[in-house]
Order: structure tokens, then C-alpha cells, then sequence
């Protein structure tokens, strides 16, 4: 990194502090960071500056519901370790970094993308302590990379108009834990599941979407969902019971998930 | 009353635990410690989040996102390098402009910042009646900006803009947006004594 980058990187201190950067380009100046004292007390400065300006907002009163929903959540979740993970997570953690939006040393102090962070916290309670479970299952017999792989698009179209036909069809609006909208279809009689949505997020090209059917513990690869993509036919057969999950992968996707669920369904 | 786990409070604060203390205890999985973390910073929470989102359901969605990362990180919060505060607004202010960017794509965006910019008191410091003690404090600041910096923070740190979507809402080059945000936060950094 020239010393001239470094120069431009210096007009960027607020931009950061006030969330103005792209994930992207938080990174970049985080790592900047790690390179100037200078910056980094800059940083801590303008972080508790911006820090002035959300307290300065309103108070609003949350509903009682809230309380009650996070109260139950605890109870059921995990907590981080207190060091960072053992360096075979690193796969992990750099997916994390580059798509749930990295960690901040924001005010000298980490913000992590944890375990489960952006992560919806609408999950239901048994439902996060499946995710939970599943975030901790290592396959035995890995299914990674090509045997995930889409269909043709038009392969795809038939199959999701097949599902759309089954006389038992279920569909659920589904809402990721980013916001989008996700409808997710299955049918029993034909042990087919599918993912539609307009409106997935890009994701830096070393990234992909990938799908999870969840069993009896087990959480079972299902295939990718390539950048650009709206609908993706499950791989598989679903069975009775079957959580369906969707989360974010290295390219090729992986054996078991190395990030939290950014979706999680129920069939 | 709860047990603090820190050898040497860093500051004595009036009866009640410090919400350092709180994190503190929090981190170590004390439920009582987060249930009064809660209930002493989920309005303020709220109010930073409500003020991007606007809407009232989705805020609460994104406040109980953020106070369950709470829950999950608090274990990575050290006390010596910063307010509890501020960590806890920090990640509040960053999940909900991930909100905001996350429905970049579909067509309410607009609208809402549509919105956002008839909305009376947006572009403009509040003036209103019954603020607190740091809302005036940074209502004062804010006022002690240039026109030009105070539209460019606000449209930041209130709206969720990214510099590149407030130098095409101005018309103005993305390095005059840098530079205005970084002038604009020393400046307000200096008027609210923000000390290195």
C-alpha cells in the first residue's frame, strides 16, 4: 500500500465514523487502520463523536414484546468466546468479514460480526437452538462445490413449475435477516423444495448463496444460489420435517455452514 | 442489585452499576445484568434506529438483532477502550443502515428518502421543546456547523446515505463529500469536547 493511498485514506475518517462507507471500502479503511496510530486515534475520536449524535436522537419506547422476545433469545444463545477462534476458522471468519460487513474497531473497541450476528434474530427459540446446532455439525461425507451447482435456468423454470403445480404446494413469504423478501416453496409429494427472490443482495464474487436442508441434527448441503440468480431448485429430497436454511458461503460453497442462517424455514 | 465482576470500578458512578459494569457482567452470561442493560439503553437504541428506519416494526426487528449481538459479543467489549455507549450505538447505527442499504434495490428506498426529505426538521437541527441534555448539547454543535457540513453529516449519520449516494442526492464530486464529513466531524468533535 503506497504511502499516496494511505494520503487519500486520511479524508475518509468521517465518512467511516458516520457509516457512510460500503462495506467494501469499511474494510479498506480498516485496514488502513491497522497501518496508522494516527488514524486509528482519529477513528476512536470521531467514533465517539458519532457515538454524541445517536444519543442526541429521540428515545422511542420498545414494546414490551421486545423485551420478553430477547429475554427468551438468551437463554438459548450462545455466547462468543472471549479470545478469537482457533485459526482453522479463518475460512469463516473472512467470509464473515467480507459480507456481514466486517468488524469495526470503531471507538477502539471491536464490533464483530458474531457468530449468528446479522443474523435474524427473529428466529423462533427452537429454531435458533437448531441453527445453533447446525452451525456445529461437520459432515461426515462432504458434498462441496460442483455436485451444488444450479441447474440450467431452464431446467430450473420446470422444476419450480412443477412445485408450483403439486396439488399439496406450500409457500412462505419469507423475510432474510437483511430484509429481503424470500418466498420459499416446497411440496411433500414431491420431495422438492425451491428458493425465490427478486431482490438477493450481491455478494463479493468470492461468495455464494447456499442451501441447507436441516435434519435430526444434520445439517444436509442442497445447493447454490449463484449472484444474479432469483429462484434455485434444492438439491435432495425433502423429508417430513425438514428446516430449510439459506446462508453465505465461500465460492463452491461449503461441506457444512461457516456462517449464521440469514434464513431459516420450516417446512 | 447485581455483583460487579471488575477488580477496580473505573469510575464510581451513583447507585446503580455503570453500564461498562453491566456489559461487563453481561459478557460473563449474567441474563439479570442484561435485562438491566436493556431496560436502561433499549429507548435510546431504539430511537437511533427508528430514526433511519422510520417504521416503528421494523426499528424493534433491528433492535432486537442488535441487543442479541449484544448478548453474543459482549464477551469481546473491553471496558479500557471505550464507553459502553458508544459500542452499543455503534452497532445499532451500523445494523441499521444495513437496513437501509439492504432494500437499496427495491423500490420503497426511494420513496422513503423521498420521505425523509419533506419531512419537517430532517435537513435542520431540531429545535423541539423537549429534548434532553445531549440532544441540545449536539443540537448546539451541529448548529456550529457550515451549512453545506451539517447536510452532509446529517444525510450520513440520520439518513444512512453512503458518501457516493450524497454526492449524487447534491450533485457535488464523492472527495467534496469526504472532505465535508471529515471537517464536520472535527469540528463537531471540538464543540462537544470529545477528547482524544
Amino acid at each position: 500500500m503506497s504511502a499516496r493511498e494511505d494520503e487519500d485514506y486520511g479524508s475518509w475518517a468521517g465518512a467511516y465514523a458516520l457509516g457512510a462507507l460500503t462495506p467494501d471500502e469499511r474494510n479498506r479503511y480498516e485496514q488502513y487502520l491497522h497501518r496508522s496510530e494516527d488514524a486509528r486515534a482519529e477513528a476512536a475520536e470521531f467514533g465517539d463523536t458519532a457515538a454524541l449524535l445517536g444519543s442526541a436522537t429521540e428515545p422511542v419506547a420498545p414494546s414490551p414484546e421486545l423485551r420478553a422476545n430477547l429475554l427468551a433469545a438468551i437463554a438459548s444463545t450462545p455466547q462468543l468466546p472471549a479470545e478469537d477462534p482457533a485459526p482453522s476458522d479463518e475460512t469463516t471468519q473472512r467470509a464473515r468479514e467480507d459480507v456481514l460487513v466486517g468488524a469495526s474497531t470503531l471507538g477502539g473497541n471491536v464490533i464483530e460480526p458474531a457468530a449468528g450476528s446479522k443474523a435474524a434474530r427473529r428466529w423462533s427459540r427452537p429454531v435458533a437452538m437448531l441453527a445453533a446446532a447446525a452451525a456445529v455439525v461437520v459432515l461426515g461425507v462432504g458434498v462441496a462445490g460442483g455436485t451444488g451447482l444450479l441447474n440450467p435456468q431452464s431446467e430450473q423454470q420446470q422444476a419450480i413449475s412443477a412445485l408450483e403445480d403439486a396439488d399439496d404446494l406450500q409457500r412462505v413469504e419469507a423475510t432474510a435477516t437483511d430484509g429481503t423478501p424470500v418466498s420459499v416453496l416446497w411440496s411433500e409429494e414431491l420431495a422438492s423444495a425451491a428458493i425465490t427472490s427478486d431482490d438477493m443482495p450481491e455478494l463479493a464474487d468470492d461468495l455464494v448463496y447456499q442451501l441447507w436442508m436441516i435434519r435430526d441434527g444434520e445439517t444436509i448441503p442442497a445447493g447454490l444460489m449463484e449472484d444474479g440468480e432469483t429462484a434455485a431448485v434444492m438439491d435432495g429430497e425433502l423429508h417430513q420435517g425438514d428446516v430449510i436454511g439459506i446462508t453465505v458461503e465461500p465460492a463452491g460453497g461449503s461441506e457444512a455452514p461457516t456462517t449464521a442462517p440469514i434464513l431459516l424455514q420450516a417446512t | 442489585m447485581l455483583v460487579t465482576m471488575t477488580r477496580e470500578p473505573e469510575r464510581v458512578e451513583q447507585a446503580p452499576a455503570s453500564l461498562e459494569d453491566l456489559l461487563t457482567a453481561v459478557a460473563s452470561g449474567d441474563r439479570a445484568a442484561f435485562a438491566e442493560l436493556y431496560d436502561r439503553t433499549a429507548p435510546r437504541v431504539l430511537g437511533l434506529i427508528k430514526r433511519l428506519l422510520i417504521d416503528h416494526s421494523q426499528s424493534e426487528e433491528v433492535a432486537q438483532e442488535v441487543f442479541l449481538e449484544i448478548w453474543q459479543t459482549a464477551t469481546r467489549y473491553q471496558p479500557t477502550k471505550g464507553a459502553a455507549v458508544t459500542w452499543m450505538l455503534t452497532m445499532a447505527h451500523r445494523r441499521a443502515v444495513d437496513r437501509v442499504r439492504a432494500s437499496q434495490s427495491s423500490r420503497d428506498r426511494d420513496v422513503r428518502i423521498g420521505i425523509r426529505d419533506y419531512e419537517p426538521g430532517f435537513d435542520q437541527v431540531s429545535e423541539a421543546v423537549e429534548v434532553s441534555v445531549e440532544h441540545q448539547r449536539v443540537a448546539k454543535a451541529l448548529a456550529r456547523l457550515t451549512e453545506l457540513q451539517r447536510q452532509a453529516v446529517q444525510l450520513a449519520y440520520y439518513g444512512g446515505l453512503s458518501h457516493s449516494e450524497i454526492a449524487a442526492k447534491l450533485s457535488i464530486p464523492i472527495g467534496t463529500v469526504k472532505t465535508r464529513l471529515r471537517d464536520g466531524m472535527i469540528r463537531l468533535r471540538d464543540e462537544l469536547g470529545v477528547v482524544p
